[in-house]
């Protein structure tokens, strides 16, 4: 979970990923910063995170993506 | 009828269980969403907000949004709708230059009064339906913020029935059904977006709202819950819908009856790709803009494909070619392409307090553009180039001047250029060439231009240079900086 973060940081610096639970809702975090993340899981985890599941509850939080990431590999 | 509100006043008697407005989780038939907005016209109305007045409305891309916006007009309040991400300082000075007395936000901004969104939506929830007379159709609508023909950020003001002629453009060009089922990801504060709401409503058809396409399975939902059949999106929306699933919409090749494409050309790739998967699709191109909306009309599916076709003029406005000077000139030529101007209903009232800017632009009642084009043999509108350099990225038009003009007020820069380089997603990347000085810092530039711009304006790549390539008399040249961007990005 820790590199997960790490990551996530990396895309988007200054955000509190281990507390936020509204990146969506909120607006923290901006479609080219989607894009920027399944990239990066697709890059570095191998998972190919499937359309059907790119819905705005599963990148509200950085825990919520980890367990969808986790399910899928 | 005169204006959108009639329509759906209409709507809500002979047809009250259809459903208006929806999304993913929450929808509103057109009896529901008419009470909604005299509800909500009530709750304004005991919020202090008055006939006359201007209020700035911030975009939050749903029905409530909507709903306020409708009861805005209902109220004769002149809406001015800003984009979602827009800064603080950025709705204060949209704000100050529209003499606005009013925001509805989540975020309080300089010199208006906040009125909280959810305050006023759970205020609405109480209120009793305010009965009052509809506006006319030559009264004003909104006041739109866009970069436009020109560049420069300006506000337009749209008449009520220009949001009739060009919804009748829209339902006439797409030959929309009864019972047409639209969803749209496009931002409701821009034209494209709004307008394509507003064509939903006059033909009676429902609604389904999307916040941008970056969550396709939300697309996915939408289509399966409402049964979608038509779609309005951008080149950057459909570039999205391919780069997350593929080959996927094919899967709805029965479904869709329509999909309209606005806000930037299509690439010629993902033409070809949409045709073959969707092959019983109409699919069109619109352009317009802010000034005189849907104003020609392409169905690139069926038609034969020439290069820098438009379509034809819509059936609510009238084409019309001039010289530089603006002296008339019938139809243009390959040889001699003219600049376009449109006219008809769907021409706006003007620029807010800028007569100058106005006289400019609006002569005789025409939109003067800087788009060179000419009329075909076929009748076909035939564009060969833009006479100004506005980037469009991701269907958001960006004027290079503004952000130089702005960036040069970074002490430690010596000169800067800003230009885009090629995308496959959002057709255009903004990007910045800098000619630093000692002690230029990147994050601390990076921080002065988010402080100032809106978060679709920020450079993406921040490229260094020697210097940047300008005429003689000082104006950068531009498509020398764009090759330079190209080869350093």
């Amino acid at each position: 979970m820790k590199e997960f973060i790490e990551m996530l940081k990396k895309i988007k610096p200054n955000v509190d990923f281990e507390n936020e639970e509204a990146l969506v809702d909120d607006g923290i975090l901006e479609s080219l910063d989607i894009i920027s993340i399944i990239s990066e899981i697709a890059d570095k985890y191998g998972v190919v995170i499937p359309s059907d599941e790119i819905i705005p509850d599963n990148f509200n939080s950085a825990v919520a993506l980890y367990e969808l990431v986790e399910d899928l590999k | 009828m005169d204006t959108i509100l009639h329509y759906i006043r209409q709507y809500a008697e002979t047809q009250p269980d259809v459903p208006a407005v929806c999304e993913l989780r929450k929808k509103a038939t057109y009896r529901e969403y008419w009470d909604n907005i005299r509800r909500m016209a009530s709750a304004l109305r005991n919020t202090g907000v008055q006939k006359g007045d201007h209020v700035v409305l911030r975009c939050t891309q749903n029905i409530d949004y909507l709903t306020i916006f409708s009861a805005l007009q209902y109220i004769q309040a002149l809406v001015v709708p800003v984009e979602k991400s827009a800064s603080p300082e950025r709705i204060s000075e949209i704000g100050s230059r529209v003499d606005a007395r009013w925001l509805i936000s989540d975020k309080e901004a300089e010199d208006m009064t906040l009125i909280k969104q959810k305050d006023l939506v759970e205020q609405a929830k109480k209120s009793d339906v305010l009965d009052l007379e509809l506006p006319d159709s030559d009264s004003r609508s909104m006041l739109l913020f866009t970069t436009g023909t020109t560049g420069a950020s300006k506000g337009v003001v749209v008449l009520h029935r220009n949001d009739v002629g060009i919804a009748g453009n829209v339902i006439h060009g797409t030959s929309m059904k009864k019972g047409n089922v639209e969803i749209i990801p496009m931002p409701l504060n821009h034209s494209f977006g709004i307008r394509r709401y507003q064509s939903d409503m006059v033909n009676g058809g429902t609604v389904c709202l999307m916040d941008g396409m970056v969550f396709i399975g939300t697309l996915w939902k939408l289509v399966e819950i409402y049964g979608a059949t038509s779609m309005a999106i951008s080149p950057a929306s459909l570039g999205m819908i391919f780069h997350l699933s593929g080959d996927r919409i094919a899967d709805y090749a029965d479904r869709f009856d329509y999909i309209q494409i606005g806000s930037a050309p299509l690439a010629e790739n993902d033409k070809e790709r949409l045709l073959r998967l969707l092959p019983h699709t109409r699919l069109y191109n619109f352009y317009g803009s802010s000034e005189a909306g849907c104003a020609c009309i392409l169905e690139f599916s069926g038609n034969g494909n020439k290069p820098g076709c438009i379509g034809r003029p819509t059936v609510n406005s009238v084409v019309r070619f001039t010289d530089d000077d603006g002296n008339v000139i019938e139809n243009g030529s390959p040889e001699n392409p003219a600049l376009l101007s449109w006219g008809g209903s769907i021409v706006m009232e003007g620029y807010y307090n800028d007569p100058e800017l106005t006289s400019e632009i609006l002569v005789d009642g025409f939109v003067r553009t800087r788009d060179l084009a000419y009329l075909d043999e076929d009748g076909d509108c035939i564009l060969v180039g833009r006479a100004d350099d506005v980037i469009n990225y991701g269907g958001s038009k960006i004027s290079p001047a503004e952000i130089e003009d702005l960036a040069l007020g970074y002490t430690h820069i010596d000169d800067v250029a800003y230009s885009s380089v090629a995308d496959p997603i959002t057709g255009e990347l903004p990007v910045i060439l800098i000619v630093q000085k000692d002690g230029y810092d990147e994050s601390e530039f990076e921080q002065f231009l988010a402080d100032r711009l809106e978060s679709y304006k920020l450079p993406r790549k921040y490229i260094y240079v020697e210097n940047i390539p300008k005429t003689f008399k000082g104006s950068v040249l531009r498509k020398e900086v764009r090759k330079l961007a190209e080869q350093y990005a």
